[in-house]
């Protein structure tokens, strides 16, 4: 750890501490080292001082023995030497620097001559020190004396001074510490302060809280400023929650009107293909029959349309919730290719799918959607296919490192008009086509192959385009996807021939979808109890127990149809009953209206307009 | 033949005893004039013997001595020291008061000639100086011969008597004799 991370990781506390302490160490740590170094000196250079003085004060007082010519006079006066311990060697020459007397400790010499002696060279730290100092009498040189000390007592002393440095420094040190751990309270306080302030405005989202101003210097302007920044945000946040509230109220307004155009727009549509899918089924001669069934393509159209501005509005809000189940894959594309194989043969384009033979059977997903990317993806092929082929092709592979995850990957390739290869982008804009011609020569809104690319993107998968113009395009949609490994039959357990005549009670308050619905299922063979609200629906369910299925229509007047599902589920459990299937039957194909539906105990739900398959299909489910 | 070898012999002997002998006493009687000299710095005279730095040895019976100042007078040369050397014989010795002489030294063989009143001298502020076996108890410095190595013999009553102070260094290494 560098000593940049290690100081930034600390708290302001720590940091002031941390500067203060190593400042105050610093400059005591050098402050003692010139003391010592120079003490040091000091203490040699005195040494040498006092030493000199020895000299010269032992050479005064052996005169008379050098000129009497009595070296025993004048060992006794060296031997003065020995109240200094740490003068080892004190030697006196005559004026011809021969050895006249001499006084040692220990092993210690005098050289016979004083010219014997090497002049001393200074070193930083020498182990003894000597000097040598002229003997004169009226200012001529009657001897010399040598003197040599050790260092011992100095360094005995410089050891003492050393432990005292070492004490000043960390009683120094403790102090300064008690000292800055007080006085950083005056920076790091109001720091800490306007933390914890921080800190409540996070968790607790009030505003109105300040912080309190506890100095005049710069953190108590920061503190001021951030005063000032909590009113503004508090402003801030009051206008957005004002917008928001707009907004909320506009995103309802617009929710409700989709829902409201949706089922105002589905309730007509429903008689319209309702009702033309009724005459198809009846004798009509061929012209009368091109006509329905042209009612019934236009009324699919209108629904199209209808469906993919409202997947649009879906995904714009984010509502768009995946159900992902186990689905036989083969069934879904079969029955993809099986919806436009016929508009397909009327141009004289072949459409067939290729599937390999280990394509898994059931895969988690969700069905609707997959369903609804690969219609879009055939029926733009079959749109643009003037003449030539259609394929729709699946491979898998598996995911690497997973168990029961495979790439499955969706080829949808024609041989129609084709698209330039500059604009393949931007055909999965939204409103966007190839170009303005296609509209007018083909129809669409340009929502569909958005949606795809949006719903293949909630499933985590990507969608791409190959195209050459006049040749031909190809639409590849990977997903990836977990394969289930169930036996046959187990996504539709519930499907079979409904050979009981069923006695089905219908609450729908539109007289049009009333007819239309009693026709297809009687048509069907099966008895039909109509009643125009929820309410009269409950009344005759709890009057007439024999109704094996209830198709309840949403929106109704008196009492809607949620309210009486939930009635009639709690006179079943009153009564202890059954429960009869009770199928949504309505306009509303929004989401939160089946979830509504299920929440209320019903048992399926149906979007209207209704044809006879769907029809079939509730029939068999009850 | 062999007499003559044998009287060549002992004639060369006697010769060298005689020479040596005779450097001997020559080189004794230097070491005399050196103390004689010495003295002079560590015996402190009142001030009625000035100039400070004018010093009077008088030598009474030594010629020797008086040789050997030559070497000396240079060395006091350089300590900016005069030094007169008045060697006194006969007649001459009345004349020591003119001399003012700091030092009186008395050769051995001139004290065994004739008697002196040492302490007429010693009013005259003169220390007084012997080699004479004894003279330490007469005269205020002995210059007594122990183990072939000359010793200061100091009385130090006659030294007072002299109106003289010696010099704590110098009496450190004599003798002192307090008679």
């Amino acid at each position: 750890m560098s000593i940049k991370t290690f100081v930034t990781s600390k708290s302001i506390r720590n940091k002031l501490l941390l500067i203060t302490l190593s400042v105050t160490f610093s400059a005591l740590l050098l402050f003692a080292a010139v003391q010592l170094v120079l003490g040091y000196y000091y203490s040699v250079d005195n040494l040498k001082r006092n030493l000199s003085i020895s000299a010269k004060t032992i050479g005064f007082q052996s005169t008379a023995s050098i000129e009497f010519l009595d070296p025993h006079s004048a060992a006794e006066v060296l031997s003065a030497l020995n109240q200094n311990q740490d003068v080892v060697k004190g030697c006196l020459y005559d004026h011809r620097k021969k050895l006249f007397a001499s006084h040692i400790k220990g092993r210690k010499t005098c050289k016979e001559s004083l010219s014997d002696y090497q002049p001393v060279q200074d070193i930083i730290m020498p182990s003894e020190v000597s000097v040598v100092e002229s003997i004169t009498v009226k200012n001529s040189i009657v001897g010399y004396i040598y003197l040599e000390s050790t260092l011992k007592s100095m360094l005995a002393y410089f050891i003492e001074f050393m432990g005292y440095v070492a004490f000043v420094l960390i009683v120094t040190s403790l102090l300064s510490y008690r000292l800055v751990l007080y006085l950083q309270s005056f920076i790091s306080g109001p720091v800490r302060n306007l933390l914890n302030v921080i800190n409540q405005v996070s968790e607790t989202n009030d505003y109105d809280i300040r912080a309190k101003i506890m100095s005049n210097d710069e953190v108590g302007d920061l503190v001021v400023c951030f005063n000032n920044m909590l009113r503004l945000i508090q402003i801030h946040n009051e206008n957005l929650e004002k917008e928001k509230k707009n907004a909320e109220f506009a995103n309802n307004a617009k929710s409700e009107f989709l829902s409201n155009m949706s089922h105002e727009i589905r309730t007509p549509l429903n008689g319209i293909i309702g009702t033309a899918d009724l005459l198809l089924r009846s004798d009509l001669d061929e012209e009368d029959r091109k006509s329905v069934e042209v009612i019934v393509q236009s009324g699919k159209s209108l629904l199209a349309i209808i469906n993919d501005v409202l997947d649009i509005s879906k995904i714009e809000a984010g509502k768009i919730q995946l159900e992902v189940i186990p689905s036989n894959l083969k069934d879904v594309v079969s029955s993809v290719v099986a919806a436009f194989s016929a508009m397909a043969s009327s141009k004289g384009v072949s459409l067939y799918t290729s599937l390999p033979n280990s394509l898994p059977e059931f895969v988690n997903m969700d069905e609707t959607r997959v369903r609804q990317v690969l219609s879009n993806l055939v029926s733009n092929a079959v749109k643009f296919t003037p003449q030539g082929e259609i394929c729709l092709k699946v491979a898998c592979e598996k995911i690497e490192g997973t168990e029961n995850n495979f790439m499955f990957t969706f080829t949808v390739s024609d041989t129609g008009v084709g698209i330039d290869p500059d604009k393949l982008k931007s055909i999965f804009k939204r409103f966007t086509q190839e170009d303005g011609s296609i509209t007018r020569v083909y129809g669409g809104t340009g929502l569909g192959l958005s949606i795809c690319e949006e719903l293949v993107g909630l499933m985590d998968g990507h969608i791409s385009a190959e195209s050459e113009k006049d040749k031909g395009s190809s639409f590849i949609v990977e997903l990836p996807l977990k394969v289930e490994s169930l036996k046959e039959d187990k996504g539709k357990s519930k499907k079979g021939q409904t050979v009981k005549k069923l006695k089905v009670l219908v609450a729908e308050d539109d007289l049009i979808n009333q007819k239309l619905i009693q026709r297809m299922i009687e048509s069907l063979g099966h008895q039909v109890h109509l009643v125009e609200n929820g309410f009269v629906a409950v009344e005759t369910f709890k009057e007439n127990d024999e109704f094996d299925l209830v198709l309840m229509d949403m929106q109704m007047p008196v009492m809607d149809g949620i309210d009486a599902a939930k009635e009639i589920r709690l006179f079943e459990k009153q009564n202890q009953k059954e429960e009869v299937p009770i199928l949504a039957l309505t306009a509303n194909a929004l989401e939160q209206h089946k979830e509504m539906c299920f929440n209320a105990g019903m048992s399926g739900y149906y979007t209207k307009p209704v044809t006879m398959q769907s029809i079939e299909e509730m029939l068999t489910l009850s | 033949m062999k007499i003559k070898k044998i009287a060549f012999v002992t004639f060369v002997s006697m010769m060298v005893m005689l020479t040596s002998t005779s450097f001997a006493r020559n080189d004794h009687k230097n070491i005399e004039a050196v103390f004689l000299y010495n003295l002079i710095n560590y015996i402190f005279w009142p001030e009625s013997k000035q100039p400070p730095h004018v010093f009077n040895i008088c030598l009474v019976g030594n010629p020797y001595i008086e040789n050997s100042f030559r070497e000396i007078q240079k060395k006091a040369k350089e300590r900016k020291q005069v030094l007169n050397v008045y060697n006194l014989t006969g007649d001459n010795l009345k004349s020591i008061e003119e001399k003012k002489c700091h030092i009186l030294y008395f050769s051995q063989a001139s004290l065994q000639k004739r008697s002196y009143n040492i302490d007429k001298f010693h009013k005259a502020n003169t220390l007084t100086v012997s080699g004479a076996d004894g003279f330490g108890n007469i005269g205020a410095v002995e210059l007594a011969l122990v183990d072939g190595k000359l010793k200061l013999v100091i009385n130090i009553k006659k030294v007072k008597q002299a109106g003289l102070s010696v010099s704590s260094k110098l009496l450190r290494l004599s003798k002192v004799v307090d008679e």
